[in-house]
């Protein structure tokens, strides 16, 4: 308990004093655990364009960005320390958006999901980019229920 | 404004924090929303000004429970900050003296000024943060 609340009880508010190599999500849908054909996509990309309003109305209410924060901050203590819990966390956070149609991803009678962690590092113009992690194959049904294989 | 009024308008806008981060969590999953819903109504008992010693205790318990379902904050420094808020405001209400009040609340006003000032500091020397370029590179 006290591990979780000392923190916050005597901070250290050095945010970002170290620009550490940011991890990004990526995920696949494949209809087999082993197919080679793994097409990796970007999970929630940025929109290129956000106008005003949207803007304005996301510094109110913004669910799913503090959702891909927490998931970003997951990755980043999943690449220090791998943990089952947290790599569980995240599948089943991207299939919940994948039911809800939310990735445009049609769901069959057999369709698995993997996720990986690129980290993303730049070096004055150019940025390296290193896979850290890829997750087991998850079994998906179409209404979010999740199977580990 | 006097030190009653500071406290009472702290807890007002605390809850309504909690309130609007619980909401976030009505759509999620039932384990997690069971952490929140309770965290909703504590939140409100709060802003009405109901028991505020028994209801910061509950929230401070519920609040550990979210960091250990999440396995530490799930907002980063806007949760941890709200937990420093609850525990000074509970501190403030168990303080046996009007100077342990005041030191309560003292700590959580330096923390808070802190926490701008040190990472706006951390901000305006880096380069990369003044051209923009550390956000793209974070985010």
């Amino acid at each position: 308990m006290f591990s979780y609340l000392l923190p916050a009880l005597i901070p250290s508010w050095r945010f970002f004093d170290y620009i550490a190599p940011s991890p990004r999500i990526e995920f696949a849908v494949v209809a087999a655990v082993d197919d080679p054909a793994m097409r990796w996509r970007e999970f929630r990309p940025r929109p290129a364009h956000l106008p005003v309003a949207a803007m304005l109305r996301r510094l109110l209410w913004n669910p799913v960005w503090n959702e891909s924060l927490f998931m970003v901050s997951c990755a980043e203590k999943l690449l220090d320390e791998p943990s089952t819990r947290r790599e569980g966390e995240l599948l089943a956070r991207i299939a919940a958006t994948i039911a809800r149609g939310e990735t445009g991803d049609k769901v069959t009678g057999s369709t698995y999901l993997r996720f990986r962690i690129v980290v993303l590092k730049r070096q004055g113009e150019q940025i390296s980019r290193r896979v850290g992690f890829v997750s087991w194959a998850q079994l998906l049904d179409a209404t979010g229920k999740i199977g580990a294989v | 404004m006097n030190l009653d009024l500071a406290l009472r308008w702290s807890e007002i806008l605390m809850g309504c924090a909690f309130l609007q981060q619980g909401a976030e969590h009505l759509n999620a999953p039932a384990k997690e929303r069971w952490l929140y819903i309770p965290r909703m109504v504590l939140a409100l008992l709060l802003i009405a000004g109901v028991q505020p010693l028994i209801i910061e205790a509950l929230l401070l318990l519920l609040g550990v429970a979210i960091l250990y379902r999440f396995q530490g904050p799930y907002n980063g420094g806007s949760d941890r900050m709200s937990l420093l808020l609850l525990c000074c405001l509970l501190m403030s209400h168990l303080a046996p003296t009007r100077q342990w009040q005041e030191i309560a609340l003292g700590y959580l006003s330096v923390q808070l000024v802190l926490s701008y000032a040190i990472s706006g500091w951390i901000k305006l020397s880096n380069p990369d943060w003044r051209s923009g370029q550390a956000l793209k590179d974070v985010f």
